[in-house]
């Protein structure tokens, strides 16, 4: 499944009121979507292989701003995610919190190798587009940044 | 970096069977004698047994296990791994120390090594602690620079895993298995863990920082890990020479670093497939951060990930994730 088609099957389903809950398997791909209230689509890929293949999750900012360019900080391994350096600390950062190009914004392990995430760009931080601990695929968006 | 500490216990250690007085020691480093005092107290914390004072002069009680750089040196057979030593009775821990390093902009060469005799803050995976006993353990971390894009680095901490192996099996004949990815287990028991950072550019690694905890000569570990923890000397029934394990270690994981940045990956998974008793037909269960498997392994791919099967035949490959249970 592409990005284009799996887009397709998520502008679908938005544009049906009707349907809630939505789980499709296709070429080593299980994708499952499931609608609360009003808020846009929560969408989590469960592909075959152990990190998912692709998520387009809900970013406030693109509804709050239509059109507008952002640049998202994109995993270079496959791993899993960690917000914060160790489960008792604060994340290296949260929604709205400003990044300077460098700036650590989470961790991706993988066979116990840390990966420092750093940011490309210095911008806001407008949406955390992984949850804490799951696994993420290369190349996959991490973090959502409006740009300075 | 303890250098002048270092070269106040190879004096001593030079002059074995007299008591070397306190003057002439403080006189030939060109420290007061209050540093002296100082030093001399570092070194018995670490374990060092010296007898003595600064009026009757300062005598060692037996060689001490301390891994000096003037040894460490002689021993080495690489070419660049090592030849850049840094060397701390006490230190946080060797990571957190190499990132500092790193971090603050010091010129670092491929190939530094910093070892440690005790760890006030050793660590483990997320941010668990490691138990550092002085003089018992081998804490060590290397700087890496190598060419390969960052996909590829989680390679390196497996083949820390296999370098390990083999320099431990060589020097003490003790059976070594690795647990996915990089734990080394004697008797089906931990002794040896390794952790590594990166910081990366998208296309490139900038530095790979890999850090290991043997446990070697521990006579004891504390209670609350003892059912899953041991030592080489626990294993064997014998003390373990550190210095000789290390210089293998080194002269082993530079072959397959240099061997990796050739040729690529195939000889570290090769070897890690061989010396594994977790690589083939292994029935195990893994949790990878969302879900327990549970299956039987089926070799690694060619990134270092675990592959396993599950009953509905389905095979998972695992990037990330902790071995919980295994037959």
């Amino acid at each position: 499944m592409n990005f284009k088609e799996l887009k397709d099957i998520i502008d679908y389903v938005t544009s049906r009121d009707s349907i809630e809950e939505l789980e499709i398997e296709k070429s080593g791909v299980r994708l499952r979507i499931k609608r609360a209230g009003h808020l846009p689509p929560a969408v989590s890929g469960l592909p075959v292989s152990s990190a998912s293949v692709a998520s387009v999750p809900p970013t406030p900012a693109q509804i709050l701003h239509e059109g507008e360019d952002l640049f998202y900080i994109k995993s270079p391994i496959v791993g899993t995610f960690y917000k914060s350096p160790s489960p008792n600390s604060d994340p290296f950062v949260a929604v709205g919190k400003v990044v300077e190009k460098g700036t650590i914004v989470c961790i991706i392990e993988a066979m116990k190798l840390m990966n420092e995430i750093e940011s490309e760009v210095a911008g806001e931080i407008v949406a955390v587009l992984i949850e804490n601990g799951q696994p993420v695929e290369y190349g996959e968006n991490l973090f959502a940044v409006r740009p300075r | 970096m303890d250098r002048k500490i270092d070269e106040l216990l190879f004096s001593l250690m030079q002059n074995m069977t007299i008591a070397v007085s306190g003057e002439k020691l403080a006189r030939d480093l060109g420290v007061s004698h209050s540093t002296l005092v100082r030093w001399i107290d570092k070194l018995r914390e670490a374990g060092v047994e010296i007898r003595g004072e600064l009026f009757t002069g300062f005598r060692l009680v037996r060689l001490p296990d301390v891994m000096l750089p003037q040894l460490i040196r002689p021993r080495l057979r690489t070419q660049t791994l090592g030849r850049n030593l840094y060397h701390f009775y006490k230190v946080d821990s060797t990571n957190a120390f190499a990132s500092r390093l790193v971090n603050h902009g010091h010129k670092v060469p491929d190939g530094t090594v910093i070892l440690a005799e005790s760890q006030s803050a050793g660590r483990g995976r997320l941010g668990r602690s490691w138990h550092s006993e002085p003089e018992a353990g081998l804490y060590l971390s290397m700087i890496l620079r190598p060419k390969v894009p960052p996909s590829l680095a989680p390679l390196f901490t497996l083949a820390t895993a296999v370098a390990m192996h083999n320099a431990i099996e060589r020097d003490t004949r003790i059976d070594v298995d690795i647990k996915w990815p990089n734990d080394l287990l004697v008797g089906g028991k931990k002794v040896c863990g390794i952790l590594a950072e990166i910081q990366a550019e998208v296309d490139m690694v900038r530095t790979l920082i890999i850090g290991a905890g043997l446990n070697v000569n521990h006579s004891k570990l504390p209670d609350d890990i003892a059912g899953r923890a041991t030592s080489l000397r626990i294993a064997s029934g014998r003390i373990q020479s550190r210095l000789e394990i290390l210089a293998e270690f080194l002269e082993e994981f530079e072959g397959l670093y240099r061997q990796f940045e050739k040729a690529g990956p195939s000889l570290i998974v090769e070897q890690w497939t061989t010396h594994s008793s977790f690589a083939n037909g292994r029935a195990i269960e893994i949790n990878d951060g969302v879900r327990h498997i549970s299956g039987v392994t089926r070799g690694l791919n060619p990134l270092g990930a675990l592959r396993v099967e599950e009953k509905n035949g389905r095979v998972t490959e695992v990037y990330s994730g902790d071995v919980l249970r295994w037959e």
